[in-house]
């Protein structure tokens, strides 16, 4: 797959705020109808690199094809490619639900006729017919959410930058939403950027990346980003992590390295040396776990 | 192209009309203005001709409702940015020329209107502009309307906060108004003062104003702009914020 037959390609991005690296040579790209979750602390570049891709941001250095186009040189061409779901909905709350919709379809050019059918399916799909006369100010927190994923992909992109579509709403409403992506991505075959801080949501993407500093630090499928931490994860508790760590890798030889205050070992055995490492005066408790993806996200900004 | 623009005309209109205490504050304020300064000033203030201080100042309150009603529509970018309306609407595939043509068309629009709910008392105090005088009024409010909501975008685009925007439109629109000839006539005010009141845009778009709500009189009092020489600065002056505007808009957002 190269940059045309990606449904985004992202080259050698690089921006910075002053003094503030905001993006280091970040380069990736990602099939149709593939969802990539982007993961990373505050600060770490997420919506810096959506916003660069939605055309919002012009980066100091890079390219970016949405569906093939050059998004910094036919900018309108590629925003027709793309539909973007902020961190909160990005809706008047003095229109109703349905001008809402028809304003974003004028906004897309969407012709009349597609107008009221996209808008009626929108309205069913996401359970919002018997409000769509109320006023989005109206609506509750997950309702509205809802009916800005609607605004967002009214026109059917082959691509959806969400930049934390489910901050702020109770489990319930999250897992409605999540329903809603994925049905719309199995309906359109939409590409779908999901930036999260729930590893959870990370895990039900086709891929993961890591943004750190600005820096891509990993990319891949969930199941291999976990096997690169190990099948298993042993975790050790120690007054002086750092230490023990350094002790373990240099004495032992074991891959072993302080993490959040905790020592992450990693080893395709773990059950084979727990126990000879809990005899050890200065471990206070250690446990095997399957690996998840917080072993994963802690391990990549430390490796850092 | 011109179905997005009307859309968020429409938006700007809606929004506008749906919120009850701006409608009734945009109109209140200046009534109320008028009504207090025209008759407390009116054995205060010396104008020329013989319709008395009120008349005088009716044109000007006109003028206050544009000034007032255009630039406080385009708060409404500010209120977008911090939202993130104006993200949902920059990531459609449109032109930003879009954005800014439906934002100052929706000011232009609430602008107007309520200046000619203003410009209706005139025959309560002896104005008569008659259809033509009320043609040309009209044209000057569109002409001012559209230059003050021009400014009110380009200064909206720059500003992070509504407080912001609150601060710098009360140093720039005071000032603008009060030295436009709406307040007092530009005849009676010293050699400097009268350089600045030259100086400043408003005072043509006020000086057409006086032509068409005194139905087009050879010579209106309280000033001595020709109705062509005040119909084409204050054309060229709306002409040159647009652009502005327009210019401003490219800026990155972020």
């Amino acid at each position: 797959m190269s940059g045309p037959e990606a449904v985004l390609a992202v080259e050698d991005l690089r921006h910075r705020f002053g003094e503030t690296v905001a993006l280091d040579s970040v380069t990736f790209e990602i099939a149709p109808g593939t969802r990539l979750a982007l993961l990373g602390e505050n600060g770490s570049g997420k919506t810096t690199l959506l916003r660069a891709v939605s055309t919002l941001l012009r980066p100091d250095h890079g390219r970016i094809y949405v569906h093939g186009v050059d998004a910094l040189a036919g900018a309108a061409s590629a925003r027709r490619r793309l539909g973007v779901v902020f961190q909160s909905p990005a809706l008047d709350p003095a229109l109703t639900v349905r001008e809402s919709l028809r304003l974003q379809a004028a906004l897309v050019g969407l012709d009349r006729a597609t107008e009221a059918e996209r808008i009626d399916e929108a309205l069913a799909d996401l359970g919002l017919t018997d409000r769509a006369d109320d006023r989005v100010g109206t609506l509750s927190g997950g309702l509205a959410r809802r009916a800005d994923l609607g605004r967002g992909l009214l026109h059917r992109p082959p691509l959806v930058l969400l930049d934390e579509p489910t901050t702020g709403l109770d489990p319930v409403a999250r897992a409605a939403l999540w329903d809603d992506l994925d049905r719309r991505r199995d309906r359109d075959g939409s590409a779908q950027v999901v930036a999260t801080h729930l590893m959870d949501e990370a895990e039900r993407a086709d891929l993961v990346a890591i943004l750190h500093r600005g820096r891509l630090v990993r990319l891949g499928a969930p199941a291999a980003l976990k096997a690169e931490v190990g099948t298993a994860a042993l975790w050790l508790d120690a007054d002086d992590a750092p230490t023990l760590a350094q002790a373990l890798a240099e004495a032992e030889g074991l891959d072993a390295r302080s993490v959040g205050g905790r020592v992450l070992v990693r080893t395709d055995r773990p059950e084979a040396i727990v126990g000879t490492l809990f005899e050890r005066a200065d471990v206070r408790a250690a446990s095997v776990q399957e690996a998840t993806m917080e072993d994963v996200f802690r391990v990549a900004i430390t490796d850092q | 192209m011109t179905r997005a623009v009307l859309a968020l005309w429409r938006r700007e209109v809606l929004v506008f009309l749906r919120d009850r205490a701006r409608v009734a504050g945009a109109l209140a304020q200046p009534v109320l203005f008028w009504v207090l300064f025209g008759f407390g000033f009116s054995g205060v203030v010396a104008v020329p001709g013989s319709t008395g201080y009120p008349a005088y100042l009716l044109p000007g309150i006109v003028a206050l409702t544009l000034l007032f009603t255009a630039i406080y529509a385009t708060i409404s970018v500010v209120e977008d940015r911090q939202s993130g309306v104006l993200q949902a609407v920059l990531v459609a595939p449109q032109p930003r020329l879009v954005v800014v043509l439906g934002v100052l068309l929706g000011g232009v629009t609430l602008a107007v209107g309520q200046a000619v709910l203003v410009g209706a008392f005139a025959p309560f105090v002896g104005l008569r502009p008659g259809w033509a005088g009320a043609v040309t009024a009209l044209a000057a409010a569109g002409s001012m309307a559209l230059g003050f909501t021009a400014l009110g975008f380009g200064m909206a685009w720059r500003l992070k906060t509504t407080r912001a925007f609150h601060a710098v439109m009360n140093v720039v629109l005071i000032p603008i108004w009060l030295l436009s000839g709406a307040f007092f006539p530009e005849a009676g005010a010293p050699g400097w003062l009268r350089l600045v009141m030259r100086a400043n845009p408003a005072t043509y778009g006020v000086a057409w104003l006086r032509y068409g709500l005194h139905g087009i009189p050879d010579a209106v009092p309280g000033t001595s702009l020709s109705l062509g020489l005040a119909a084409s600065i204050s054309v060229a002056s709306a002409a040159v914020l647009l652009a502005w505007a327009v210019a401003t808009a490219r800026r990155p957002l972020y």
